[in-house]
């Protein structure tokens, strides 16, 4: 009997030897997320004229921000169009804005990175969930969908609401199902949708912070009876800041329209918004995870970000280019890597001065 | 509650023995499951900020380990006998289909551990027959929660050859489920099986009878039910006409 029973505690124990090697972490150890919130033309000569764009820089999960020395030994202009040099790099904090209401326009086809390949849409819900989960209890959101012709807009809860937790569901199928959706969307009517929302924060908003964000990153029908502008100063009007979120590039990479570009980077500029733009689409889904945890503050106010003055000539001979009309893109480069590994960050911006 | 379940299962192990009454030791193990997790939500969220839409219930078949074994005593009264034992038993509840980077479908599991201690009586049909047939019912007790990597090195070992596949993420979203649930867990088991011999072979259901969710959380999904059907495979160590030597040699003296 003894004998027995040692012989089964002997099986037992040798069923139950395993190997014992450490899970794989597939994160990045380290990554940045950078995004230009403002670009300011001033002092507009004939030939010259200086810039100001405010972007920020988020490190990780732990630390929030380099320091001001680190990015200015390692930011640099490069345009086609223009030639910038640095002329000052300095800290700045943006004005509180107080608590928000933020309506945020969603694509159902937004993603184009699928980082885990499990939904095309799960690293814009991550995004969301987080940006939900780490804001105060006095915010306010809406979620409001792309859609198409007659509709434009639809809508999900009643209206602006603070409880983060009840939207988790509602997000979750409509994000799982977009799959299906995006068969019957091609182009949309991306203007008509601001308008709309516009109009629905003008009236249902709280507070005096007000915002819009789009998710966006689509070809979309911008010639249907209403225009750029017309939408542009609306958003003025009702003093609604529009700020977008777009990203380019991955698996799943659908080009989007360079007349968007005008229309975000313009609207954002107008009524004090910011264009987030992210290109290198392996670090985009870490790095949209960082700017989660700090989007509320940026929306918020009170945000340390830094401010690059550059004094900007065209390239090439023309006849006073700036004053008759112009129109640049460009990047600031930041290579925050280490003295072994470059991490060379893009941030777009645009001068436009029609 | 808990005083008065430890009585039940001490005075279960102990008055056979005390009593010198017939009873069959021997061990047990369960080489095939089928389970089947319901809840009360169509997605779960996780902490991760992602989300996982859930699966319709319908029973998923698996072969957990070697390790899914443990012992059991019997006590025999002619056509009726009452059963107890003590398990390792791996749970394994797939309720989500994901797709892998390679695009390899795989499922999400809430997969982990416990020792089961159920109590059952079993009535005998052919009792004097080499082939027996039975039919049991019972509880079944499931206490503690043993995740793969974390709490034992125990049930990783049934989950090596999807090991690869494995990452930190899913380890994650594991350990969210198995926080969610209850260490102490009581389930309704009920079943046929057959008797050849020192051989066993039983097909038995559980279903749980006290919840789940050691929480709930109204804006996320909860257990709502788990069914498992267990095929469990015996070898009786000690043959049940075996007297203790007490009685034995009180029989001698005779």
């Amino acid at each position: 009997m003894r004998k027995l029973l040692l012989r089964y505690f002997v099986l037992f124990s040798f069923a139950c030897t395993v190997s014992c090697t450490p899970p794989v972490d597939s994160s990045p150890s380290s990554t940045f997320s950078c995004g230009v919130l403002s670009t300011r033309a001033e002092n507009i000569s004939a030939q010259e004229l200086t810039l100001k764009v405010r972007f920020f820089v988020l490190e990780g999960e732990e630390s929030d921000q380099l320091t001001k020395k680190t990015i200015e030994n390692n930011l640099t202009l490069y345009s086609s169009d223009v030639i910038g040099t640095l002329l000052d790099n300095r800290e700045v904090t943006t004005p509180y804005s107080g608590n928000y209401s933020c309506a945020i326009l969603l694509d159902k086809v937004y993603n184009i990175i699928s980082y885990d390949f499990d939904r095309k849409l799960s690293p814009t819900e991550s995004f969301l969930r987080k940006f939900l989960k780490n804001q105060g209890d006095n915010n306010s959101f809406l979620f409001s969908i792309l859609e198409p012709n007659p509709q434009y807009a639809s809508f999900f809860g009643k209206g602006f609401t603070s409880n983060d937790a009840g939207l988790d569901l509602p997000l979750a199928r409509l994000l799982n199902n977009a799959e299906k959706l995006t068969e019957k969307i091609s182009k949309l009517p991306l203007l008509q949708s601001i308008d709309i929302l516009l109009d629905t924060i003008n009236r249902s908003g709280k507070g005096n912070n007000r915002n819009l964000l789009l998710l966006y990153s689509r070809t979309s029908y911008l010639n249907s009876g209403i225009t750029k502008d017309s939408v542009i100063n609306k958003a003025k009007r009702y003093g609604i800041k529009v700020s977008t979120i777009m990203e380019k590039g991955g698996e799943y990479y659908v080009d989007y329209d360079l007349a968007n570009d005008d229309l975000f980077f313009k609207i954002a500029d107008i009524t004090g918004g910011f264009v987030y733009k992210n290109n290198d689409f392996l670090t985009s889904y870490f790095d949209r995870m960082i700017l989660a945890r700090r989007l509320g503050n940026i929306l918020e106010g009170n945000f340390k970000c830094f401010e690059s003055t550059w004094k900007i000539v065209p390239k090439g001979i023309w006849t006073d280019p700036f004053q008759s009309g112009f129109y640049a893109e460009g990047n600031l480069e930041i290579d925050l890597g280490t003295q072994f590994l470059s991490d060379v960050t893009e941030l777009p911006f645009s001068i436009n001065l029609k | 509650m808990r005083k008065a379940y430890i009585i039940l299962i001490f005075s279960f192990f102990g008055l056979p023995y005390l009593s010198g009454q017939t009873f069959e030791f021997g061990i047990q193990f369960i080489p095939i499951q089928a389970s089947m997790i319901l809840f009360d939500q169509d997605y779960i969220i996780y902490n991760d900020y992602t989300s996982q839409k859930i699966l319709n219930p319908s029973f998923r078949l698996s072969a957990p380990s070697l390790s899914n074994s443990g012992l059991f005593l019997r006590y025999i009264r002619k056509k009726v006998s009452f059963q107890t034992g003590l398990n390792f038993q791996n749970n394994v509840y797939f309720y989500g289909k994901r797709i892998l980077s390679d695009y390899t479908p795989t499922f999400a599991s809430l997969f982990y551990s416990s020792i089961d201690i159920p109590f059952t009586a079993t009535y005998t049909f052919r009792h004097d027959e080499p082939v027996k047939f039975r039919i049991l019912a019972g509880i079944n007790n499931k206490i503690f929660k043993i995740r793969r990597n974390y709490y034992s090195v125990f049930s990783k070992s049934f989950d090596y050859f999807n090991y690869a596949t494995a990452n930190s993420a899913d380890d994650e979203k594991r350990k969210f489920m198995i926080d969610k649930l209850r260490s102490f867990i009581v389930y309704f088991r009920s079943g046929i099986g057959m008797e050849y011999y020192n051989f066993t072979a039983d097909l038995f259901v559980d279903k749980n009878i006290t919840s789940m969710n050691r929480y709930i959380d109204k804006y996320n999904a909860n257990f709502k039910d788990t069914y498992q059907i267990n095929l469990a495979l015996g070898f009786s160590i000690a043959p049940k006409d075996l007297k203790s030597k007490k009685y034995i040699r009180k029989l001698n003296k005779e």
